[in-house]
């Protein structure tokens, strides 16, 4: 199982208040109160974790373009496991040791239950049914990693710094990178960037329009 | 009556003019007395003109009473029939804008779930036949049918605004009424709000929405000039 050097830690902390674990002018991550975590390590180095839910995801996935805005937020309530991959420093502040009877009052009820959950979601993320996600390492500096397994069974994934953003869900491909935007849903895919946005359809019959604003 | 009269004045005093005209013939003053003929003759001409001018005025007024008489009965249905026909030709126009946008670009319905192709097989006859969703199109009317909240539109045309930003330019609506505005567009899929930012956006369906609505003041504008 290829993981790329990335292991889980045996140490479960959990979460001592809500935390914002990312957030710029379109996107939200937050993990909240009393929620299991367990550090993912690179080289003994903690470079994210695994979250035993629960937290809220907003995504703005909407494209202004000259004839209109088009798309519509994400916004979901997460209730299961998600991986962070990242500078993981700015939480630890907010973690504490978690013991075994802390599960009784939540939804994964054992510390091994929550392990499972995890390892599942890292061999998932590493190897996935495509691997897409491999690669060599994962710099901590490129930003954050999230990945949220949706009902599909599948992770939308979230990658997102500074100056970047890019989620990735079953229906949805969203990319913003400073002020050029990328949507693609059901079979059309919107280009914008300023004074020009390209739609194209690819549904039943092509079509490529393109408007200079 | 009074036009009258003053004919019968003039011809009154014309009469006075051949009296007069009599006595500078008996004074055997020649000269004077063509001079008045020529005049009275001038005048009799005068009256002629005047007396058709009179009776062509009258003719004018009376084609005046008939008209208002008319429009009085029968101005609805003359004006009913222009502004059917007007009203026909703009949605022709609005419906041929509609087909344009769909051709040039992609539209998406409300909530951005309905998304329609540029362009689709089969012929415009084919797609008229198509069952037409009146709810969800009856909603988006409805959406657009308040002033407030084509007030709303118009402020987004040029660009996103927070809330605030919306209060600030509309201060007429009241805080919680706007709220409920920008709920009833944003079900209709006509605006968006950023959930990070907050700001609110206007759609493509919006966009469309808000230029039908311009098309119809500028026929009512229309109208009232005429």
């Amino acid at each position: 199982m290829t993981r790329q050097g990335y292991k889980l830690s045996s140490k479960i902390q959990k979460t001592t208040k809500n935390i914002t674990l990312w957030k710029n002018e379109k996107c939200i991550v937050e993990v909240n109160d009393n929620t299991p975590a367990i550090p993912v390590n690179l080289d003994e180095e903690v470079h994210g974790y695994v979250f035993g839910g629960k937290g809220r995801l907003v995504v703005d996935t909407i494209v202004e373009t000259a004839k209109g805005a088009i798309g519509e937020p994400v916004e979901r309530t997460i209730n299961s496991s998600f991986l962070m991959l990242g500078n993981a420093e700015i939480i630890q502040e907010s973690l504490k040791p978690m013991e075994e009877e802390d599960f009784t009052s939540l939804e994964i009820k054992t510390k091994k239950e929550f392990i499972d959950k995890a390892e599942d979601l890292l061999d998932q993320f590493f190897e996935g049914s495509s691997g897409r996600h491999r690669r060599s390492t994962f710099n901590k500096r490129d930003g954050f990693v999230f990945a949220f397994p949706n009902e599909k069974d599948k992770l939308d994934i979230l990658v997102c710094n500074d100056s970047k953003l890019i989620y990735t869900a079953p229906d949805k491909v969203f990319v913003s990178k400073r002020n050029k935007e990328i949507l693609k849903s059901r079979g059309e895919v919107v280009i914008s960037k300023p004074g020009k946005s390209i739609f194209v359809s690819n549904g039943q019959c092509s079509s490529v329009h393109i408007h200079n604003s | 009556m009074e036009i009258v009269l003053s004919t019968t004045n003039i011809e009154s005093n014309t009469y006075i003019n051949r009296y007069e005209l009599d006595k500078y013939r008996n004074e055997n003053d020649i000269y004077e007395s063509r001079d008045c003929v020529d005049m009275a003759e001038e005048l009799k001409e005068e009256m002629k003109k005047l007396k058709e001018d009179m009776s062509e005025l009258k003719e004018q007024l009376r084609d005046r009473d008939e008209e208002r008489r008319k429009r009085r009965h029968g101005i609805y249905i003359d004006v009913g029939e222009r502004v059917r026909d007007y009203v026909g030709d703009v949605m022709e126009d609005v419906g041929e804008g509609i087909q344009g946008e769909l051709a040039k670009s992609i539209f998406i319905g409300p909530h951005g779930r309905h998304m329609m192709r540029a362009r689709e097989r089969g012929s415009l006859d084919e797609r008229e036949d198509r069952p037409v969703d009146f709810n969800r199109t009856a909603k988006v009317i409805s959406a657009l049918g308040q002033e407030h909240r084509l007030a709303i539109l118009d402020e987004l045309m040029s660009g996103g605004k927070y809330v605030n930003e919306l209060q600030e330019k509309l201060s007429d609506i009241a805080a919680s009424t706007l709220s409920s505005h920008l709920n009833v567009l944003e079900e209709a899929g006509l605006i968006v709000q950023e959930r990070v930012r907050g700001r609110y956006l206007i759609t493509i369906p919006g966009r469309s929405g808000y230029k039908m609505a311009r098309r119809v003041n500028s026929f009512l504008e229309k109208r009232n000039q005429e």
